[in-house]
């Protein structure tokens, strides 16, 4: 399906009964009624006029409320044990919002609102460039177009959950750029739509993930062997892991690693070597525990790798420990 | 749903674009971090992401050259980046040596102007061609473009004080003393070092400073380089300081390079200094010379007095021409030059420096004192830029011997102590 957005497409969604403004009006009013503590006004009143929110219909009570409840959310940036039911001072509020893309909070909650001014902006501002990265992540014009109406569709709120229109603008909290937001959001739904539609094929690599297999009767060293492997693993940091599982199960490449992590290659591949060294010297240590001497432990690493029963993505997998409030699909 | 397949809750967008962007908390970023690795599909998510940023950037950055053209001379330039670091730091280089030559030979050329300054106002006491300028005219160079203060303008004004002009010119020299002569000490009016210093003081403490120092009956060591000279030293007496210590270190320089010239002391009944319009606010001193006395000095040929030696000193007045030669004999002349008859000694030690005073009424007593000893009153000898229609006295020979007496003549061959 192929949408013509702009102008032409909000007349669209106007001329079928359609209006951004009715169909988050009334979530917005309510879920902002009972935002607790306040802004200092000064300070409201200068990030109003800075990030020019009047131009989009925001009101400075409206903005008021809405940055109340970015702040809230994310504690004004404090740590939420020591934050919790504490309000953050001015000083700390201030310097909280000023780190945020405030600009783009409001174009984005503005849009949320249904203002078809913002809308007008939003879409001058980023058609194009959300087309190219849909385009960039599929690999495919059609698909990349597809993909990019499909989340215009979204954020203009025709998707409903539990009989309420949802607009994921709603959930930009200011914190990275607005197009990268976009981004983001359009590598989920790839990501999704991928996973929803390849997982009825028999694809080896969910075989897998998802069969757990009987142990295999090995021998006493190899299970050993195993076994100090998946505790050499389990105590290896989260940066490690992801450098192991990025490098050795996603297949990326040293450049690809950098440039997520923001270092250079060569850092990534320093930090690598190092995450071997020290796992290699953890599993000798582990077999040591276990009661083997050293050169027997060093003979046991030396066995042929096909002989274990071991899933790396498995081990890696195992070992997440956090969890996050906030399911994938929105 | 397996748990460690598919994990149930995932960070968001917000989120997971905040961790690519680098703006979340540590201990946020750790927690993300966590999750991504265990988390294939978030790991996927933020490679597509980052591909996707990637493939943005280098969109952008292809749209913005107009044509093949800039893409090509953009990566020309761009690849010879590293060049321009050592092309700028070379060209700064050479851009300060052709700064500093051009400084230096601007520095020369000034010193060549400056001594250019001075040589029009040697060139008539060479040429004993000394243009008396009228009265009117040298009161309104004093009052409009004299720097020196006014009280030290007048202090010899209308005193015709005679005074004793040192010529060291370069034609002098060679026409009367052989190259290979050793130096000879003069009463020359010499600008020391201390006379320098004094000539960059405020011009109230010039004039003063000079005049006692103009009559010195023997050069300082320091003045004696600056004789060796072959352009004459008395020159320019400065008002400005900069340009006084600059000329200063110029002569002294030239002085150090010329080694085989002389000097002459060519004495004058009447020294009027008056200050020339000259630019940079430069008060000359320049000597006025009575018709008569120049035409004798100009046409005194001392080129070998009949003792076989050079002349050291020289003395012209009127019809008389005085000259001493390197061993301190005294001659005569009363043709110009022509013929010369040598003075019986009268004094005792060796005769150095013969020179000219003018009659010994009031002024040369008081000047003849002043040549002896140096400054024994705050008058000076100056008369800047004041037209005072002088007569001029009865000259008086007077020749310093080597241990500093003075013997006075009138006509040159019955000399007694002064």
């Amino acid at each position: 399906m192929q949408i013509s957005f702009g102008v032409p497409f909000l007349a669209y969604l106007g001329g079928v009964g359609i209006t951004p403004s009715q169909s988050v009006e009334s979530t917005r009013t309510a879920s902002f009624s009972a935002l607790p503590g306040g802004i200092d006004p000064a300070l409201l009143e200068e990030l109003w006029r800075k990030c020019d929110a009047a131009a989009y219909g925001l009101a400075l009570g409206e903005f008021s409320e809405i940055l109340l409840r970015v702040g809230t959310a994310q504690s004004y940036g404090l740590d939420p044990g020591s934050a919790q039911g504490a309000i953050p001072s001015w000083q700390q509020q201030g310097a909280f919002f000023r780190n945020l893309r405030l600009a783009d909070l409001a174009l984005a909650q503005a849009c949320a609102n249904g203002n078809e001014r913002a809308w007008e902006h939003f879409l001058a501002l980023y058609r194009q460039p959300l087309v190219r990265a849909a385009i960039a992540i599929t690999g495919s014009d059609t698909l990349g177009r597809d993909l990019a109406d499909q989340l215009y569709a979204e954020l203009y709120g025709l998707t409903t959950r539990d009989g309420e229109r949802r607009c994921p603008l709603e959930s930009y909290r200011g914190r990275g750029s607005l197009i990268g937001w976009l981004r983001t959001t359009l590598a989920q739904r790839h990501v999704d739509h991928h996973r929803r539609t390849h997982r009825e094929q028999p694809l080896e690599e969910y075989d897998a993930l998802t069969l757990d297999p009987e142990p295999a009767k090995v021998g006493g060293e190899l299970a050993m062997l195993g076994k100090a492997i998946e505790e050499a693993l389990g105590r290896r940091q989260a940066d490690e892991r992801f450098l192991l599982a990025a490098y050795y199960l996603d297949g990326r490449t040293l450049l690809q690693i950098a440039q997520v992590l923001h270092v250079h290659e060569a850092t990534v591949s320093r930090r690598l070597r190092r995450a071997i060294d020290d796992l290699r010297k953890q599993v000798l240590r582990n077999l040591q525990d276990f009661g083997l001497s050293r050169r027997a432990a060093e003979e046991a690493l030396g066995a042929d790798p096909r002989d274990l029963d071991l899933n790396l993505k498995k081990l890696l997998q195992n070992s997440q420990s956090e969890t996050f409030q906030e399911k994938a699909a929105l | 749903m397996n748990s460690t397949s598919q994990l149930e809750f995932h960070p968001d967008a917000e989120s997971l674009n905040a961790f690519v962007e680098q703006v979340l908390p540590e201990r946020e970023r750790g927690q993300i971090l966590a999750h991504l690795a265990a988390c294939s599909r978030c790991r996927q998510v933020i490679y597509f992401a980052q591909e996707a940023a990637s493939g943005l950037e280098t969109g952008e950055a292809a749209a913005v050259p107009t044509g093949p053209a800039a893409n090509r001379s953009g990566s020309w330039f761009w690849g010879w980046r590293i060049a321009w670091i050592p092309a700028a730091a070379l060209a700064a280089i050479v851009g300060l040596a052709v700064f500093v030559h051009v400084r230096h030979m601007r520095a020369g050329s000034e010193a060549g102007s400056e001594l250019a300054r001075v040589t029009p106002q040697l060139a008539p006491e060479q040429e004993g061609r000394v243009t008396e300028p009228s009265p009117q005219k040298r009161a309104g160079a004093a009052t409009a473009q004299s720097p020196v203060a006014p009280g030290a303008a007048r202090l010899s004004e209308g005193k015709g004080r005679p005074a004793v002009v040192r010529a060291t010119s370069k034609a002098l020299s060679a026409e009367a003393i052989p190259p290979v002569a050793p130096p000879v000490e003069t009463s020359a009016l010499q600008m020391s070092n201390a006379e320098r210093d004094e000539a960059a003081l405020p011009p109230g403490a010039q004039g003063q400073g000079f005049a006692a120092q103009a009559d010195t009956a023997l050069v300082k060591p320091e003045a004696a380089a600056a004789v060796r000279q072959p352009q004459r030293a008395v020159g320019a007496l400065s008002s400005h300081a900069m340009a006084a210590k600059a000329s200063q270190a110029r002569m002294e320089s030239m002085a150090d390079r010329v080694q085989a010239s002389r000097t002459v002391s060519l004495s004058a009944p009447v020294l009027q200094l008056q200050t020339e319009p000259v630019l940079h606010g430069n008060l000359e001193v320049a000597g006025q010379l009575p018709m008569a006395a120049i035409v004798a000095a100009r046409g005194a040929k001392i080129a070998v007095l009949p003792s076989g030696l050079s002349a050291v000193s020289t003395a012209t007045a009127e019809h008389l021409t005085l000259a001493i030669d390197m061993v301190g004999a005294l001659f005569l002349s009363e043709d110009s030059g022509k013929h010369w008859e040598p003075v019986a000694r009268q004094w005792s030690g060796r005769a150095v420096v013969v020179r000219i005073q003018h009659g010994l009424n009031g002024y040369g007593a008081v000047a003849a004192g002043a040549a002896a000893g140096g400054a024994e009153d705050g008058s000076n000898g100056l008369t800047a830029g004041v037209a005072v229609a002088t007569p001029v006295p009865a000259a008086v020979f007077e020749i310093v011997t080597d241990s500093d007496l003075v013997w006075v003549s009138t006509d040159g061959k019955t000399w007694k102590a002064k």
